[in-house]
């Protein structure tokens, strides 16, 4: 995986880009049958900010991101996306045109097709939604295919770009999927876990990359249990237990709250 | 050539490369070009096939098995295409009905060209794919399936049995043309619209199109949260498969005539399926061999050994499609592409 000092030329020189609210979520709340799945849940994220959520298993951390990305609809509360409210765009097709992008817990590639065909399908997305990259605008002069092949290079994937997408090894699928996403030029970059599956080298590579990305003027927001990825790439992070916001604050803040650590540890801890 | 079939073909190409012996003590294997020759002896091989047609089997049956096999071939291939979005209907069979009427109808109704009325007979089939696509955005697997099984129900007793009528009282009668007045004749006509149908499915597969629907199959999730539609892909397979089921219904009518309302009994379009899945489910050319295979064969089977196949030709269709199920993983597909594989010197 890239770091810093191997991304292409065009992106070096950039970065450090205003911060603005791109992401304001307030009073969110889902709840499946009798389980509230989140409850008054209130962030926001900044263009050039990577905004962590963190929280045990079943904490709703998940279930947030698909709120957000429109593969759920919630019962209440707002969420804001670059001042437009989502619920006027209910459905993940317009939100993913406005620019919000995921990757998922288990990568979901398309596995019957090839790796390149995997990047250029979100190539040709940003294509039809008519937007701009704004971690890199001279990837916008390019085509699709050699768009797909420089997204490739900037997340570091070194694999055959013609090689089937099944037979991808798992940090490989990772990285592929975070490669398409960057592909359909999200603002918002939304990501699930991308540390899960991949060794100590390549989670340090990630760290880099997502700071690059943030510093290049996109909004990041990431769910993850390596505590060493958040502590080290968070601007602030948002902890979720049982659907609930326990705490809210810089790494530092988080680490020695104590409600956080019951949450993690137990009382008893 | 998508990139994946590419990749694959370079890789088998490489894998050749490094095998010794074997591979290079056949002078076929040594072959230059080999692939770019096959492919020439097997474009030839299947035109003199396709010309020479029903006359090839005249020995054993008239020309209207061949072109029974066609028509059911369509059929299965209009199965086969929905397995593109991991769908399976049972609605085809209603469609090919509507096909065979919607023809009658152009024909009592107006004095357009048999080309024109069949252009606008497949056209015609839209609207009610439209509706059977709704039911594809709502249920999906089984819940489809069951869906797709009532409203072939529902067109059978509400539609068919009225307008086509039962037993020896046939209306809705579909006459052919002077120039098609033979059975050899129409083989033509079928047999081409067939090749157009294959050849328009090919490059769809290897289109942007293509590549989309194949994402839409592996995660429909990704797909919708990277800015695509995952409905207009649907609707667009539905009415494309009902495209191709209305045609051969026209093709159906053209056939026989006249048919009763049972021919287009909701039960059959399983059999259907079974053609397809002994086929290939989602290959176009195992759809094809499948359909061909089970439409026309029987046929030929009535005239050669009448007495014995009647009584058993249920029993044909199911022990020779489970027998190719079970023992031919990919269906005939499978059986076809290794054989390719094989003359392509792939592994």
């Amino acid at each position: 995986m890239s770091v810093l000092s191997e991304r292409p030329a065009s992106l070096n020189g950039r970065g450090l880009v205003a911060k603005r609210e791109l992401l304001v979520i307030e009073d969110l709340a889902i709840s499946f049958g009798g389980i509230h799945a989140l409850r008054d849940v209130s962030l926001t994220a900044r263009t050039g900010e990577v905004a962590g959520v963190i929280g045990p298993n079943g904490a709703g951390k998940t279930t947030l991101f698909n709120c957000i990305s429109g593969l759920l609809t919630p019962d209440r509360g707002s969420i804001t996306f670059d001042g437009h409210h989502l619920h006027a765009m209910g459905n993940p097709t317009l939100r993913a045109r406005r620019g919000i992008g995921r990757t998922f817990q288990t990568p979901r590639l398309f596995r019957s097709v090839s790796v390149l065909d995997n990047l250029m399908m979100g190539c040709r997305a940003a294509n039809a939604a008519k937007r701009s990259y704004e971690f890199d605008p001279t990837l916008q002069a390019l085509r699709p295919e050699d768009r797909a092949r420089r997204i490739a290079d900037l997340v570091g994937y070194e694999g055959a770009l013609e090689a089937p997408a099944s037979s991808l090894s798992f940090g490989e699928m990772r990285v592929v999927e975070l490669a398409r996403t960057l592909c359909a030029s999200p603002s918002l970059l939304m990501l699930d876990e991308p540390a899960s599956g991949l060794d100590v080298e390549q989670a340090q590579d990630l760290v880099a990359l997502v700071r690059d990305l943030a510093d290049l003027g996109l909004a990041v927001l990431l769910i993850e249990h390596d505590m060493s990825v958040v502590m080290g790439v968070c601007e602030d992070i948002t902890v979720l237990d049982f659907g609930s916001v326990i705490a809210r604050g810089a790494p530092r803040e988080i680490q020695e709250n104590q409600d956080v650590l019951d949450a993690y540890l137990g009382k008893a801890h | 050539m998508s990139a994946t079939a590419e990749f694959q073909t370079e890789a088998a190409a490489a894998a050749d490369a490094g095998i010794s012996g074997t591979a290079t003590a056949l002078p076929w294997r040594s072959l230059p070009n080999r692939v770019l020759v096959a492919r020439g002896v097997a474009t030839v091989l299947v035109a003199l096939l396709v010309l020479a047609g029903p006359r090839m089997f005249s020995w054993a049956g008239p020309a209207g098995a061949m072109d029974f096999g066609l028509t059911v071939a369509m059929l299965v291939v209009a199965v086969s295409v929905l397995a593109w979005i991991g769908e399976i209907s049972l609605a085809v069979v209603a469609q090919m009905g509507l096909g065979m009427v919607t023809l009658a109808w152009f024909e009592d109704h107006t004095s357009f060209p048999l080309a024109l009325s069949v252009v606008l007979v497949t056209l015609s089939s839209i609207p009610t794919s439209l509706i059977l696509g709704l039911f594809c955005l709502r249920l999906r697997g089984v819940n489809f399936v069951i869906a797709s099984l009532a409203f072939a129900g529902m067109t059978q007793k509400a539609f068919f049995q009225k307008v086509l009528g039962a037993g020896t009282s046939l209306h809705g009668r579909v006459s052919r043309p002077e120039l098609l007045r033979s059975d050899g004749a129409l083989y033509y006509l079928i047999v081409l619209s067939l090749i157009g149908v294959v050849i328009g499915l090919y490059f769809l597969q290897r289109s942007r199109v293509g590549t989309a629907l194949a994402s839409l199959r592996d995660s429909e999730t990704a797909f919708w949260t990277l800015g695509y539609s995952p409905a207009a892909y649907k609707l667009f397979v539905v009415c494309l498969s009902g495209a191709i089921a209305t045609l051969a219904g026209a093709y159906y009518g053209l056939l026989q005539g006249s048919v009763p309302s049972f021919y287009f009994n909701p039960g059959l379009a399983i059999v259907y399926f079974g053609f397809a899945v002994a086929g290939g489910m989602g290959s176009i050319g195992g759809a094809v061999l499948g359909g061909l295979f089970f439409g026309a064969m029987p046929k030929y089977l009535e005239v050669l050994w009448p007495s014995i196949y009647n009584k058993f030709d249920f029993l044909f269709y199911g022990l020779v499609a489970l027998l190719i199920i079970v023992w031919v993983p990919g269906g005939l597909a499978g059986v076809g592409r290794r054989f390719w594989h094989r003359v392509e010197g792939r592994s």
